[in-house]
């Protein structure tokens, strides 16, 4: 079997887990871990991460997954990625409710399925986090400096384009997937992008900094 | 990553996600090559492009990872850790 599932698989598992096919539903569990992974790290609090581990989160949300496997089955309108994240989401927000209370913050969360708000993408994480892979000094140095004028960049948006960029470049959501996820419909998603970019393009241009390493 | 209908999407987006699929399997496609395929779009495509690499490759937490479409099937152990 390859590594990479492909989309009939993913689907035959699907199927399957929906049938209540427990190994069906852990492959596709394994599967999106990962993702899940990311969207935990940069979703969660900063004061909650140093009492739970995203790991945490993610095994809360698969337990609530194998608990509700029959509902999504009754009725898979969404896809089941973003049905998975959005019971890892509620998990975060639960978190956020049980360790912050009123602290928890209360503006520009992201509109997510069904009505009920996930957390916006952290800023502070990626200011903590956007480090990755360096190999010397100066290119840590030249790389912290690209990464926290993005960071600035992306500070400065309406919420709602720098949540559609997090969706489509971080969590590598697609266009659908991201519509889903914000509560728009696909053509609003898209244009949504677009002008997101556009205005990143033109506060990166502000910043003298609107080009990538390569291009 | 699936392709999914361009119907009623804004046709920058459309080609810029089929640039972004290309790209997080390691092409570096030009955007010259985009300019040619895509000429009604050109000025959007030079203008937003640098933009929409310098996203894609910054807004990371780790860059040396696996690309979301690409993901490795994880042990049974691991599988049944995330379970429990």
């Amino acid at each position: 079997m390859s590594a990479t599932p492909t989309p009939s698989e993913t689907l035959l598992r699907i199927e399957k887990a929906t049938q209540g096919d427990p190994e069906a539903l852990g492959l596709l569990l394994g599967q999106y871990r990962d993702q899940l992974r990311r969207m935990v790290v940069l979703r969660l609090d900063p004061r909650v991460k140093g009492r739970v581990d995203a790991s945490d989160v993610i095994q809360e949300g698969y337990l609530d997954a194998m608990r509700r496997i029959g509902e999504y089955a009754k009725e898979p309108s969404t896809p089941f990625y973003i049905w998975l994240r959005f019971l890892v989401g509620q998990r975060i927000v639960d978190l956020h409710r049980a360790h912050l209370g009123a602290q928890a913050r209360e503006v520009g969360r992201e509109v997510s399925l069904h009505g009920n708000p996930m957390p916006e993408a952290s800023t502070h994480t990626f200011a903590t986090h956007l480090l990755g892979k360096l190999t010397s000094p100066s290119q840590a140095a030249i790389r912290a400096e690209r990464r926290s004028q993005l960071q600035n960049a992306l500070n400065s948006m309406d919420p709602i384009d720098r949540e559609i960029l997090v969706l489509r470049h971080y969590e590598q959501l697609t266009n659908g997937e991201s519509a889903m996820v914000l509560g728009l419909d696909k053509s609003a998603a898209s244009k949504r992008y677009t002008r997101a970019l556009e205005r990143l393009k033109e506060i990166l241009s502000t910043l003298n900094d609107g080009h990538s390493e390569e291009y | 990553m699936t392709v999914e209908s361009s119907v009623d999407r804004d046709p920058f987006e459309v080609v810029a996600e089929g640039f972004l699929i290309r790209f997080r399997k390691g092409e570096r496609p030009s955007i010259k090559e985009y300019v040619s395929l895509y000429p009604e779009l050109a000025a959007r495509i030079h203008e937003l492009f640098p933009a929409l690499v310098r996203v894609e490759q910054d807004l990371t937490l780790n860059p040396g990872r696996a690309p979301f479409n690409q993901p490795v099937r994880p042990s049974c152990s691991e599988i049944a850790r995330e379970e429990l």
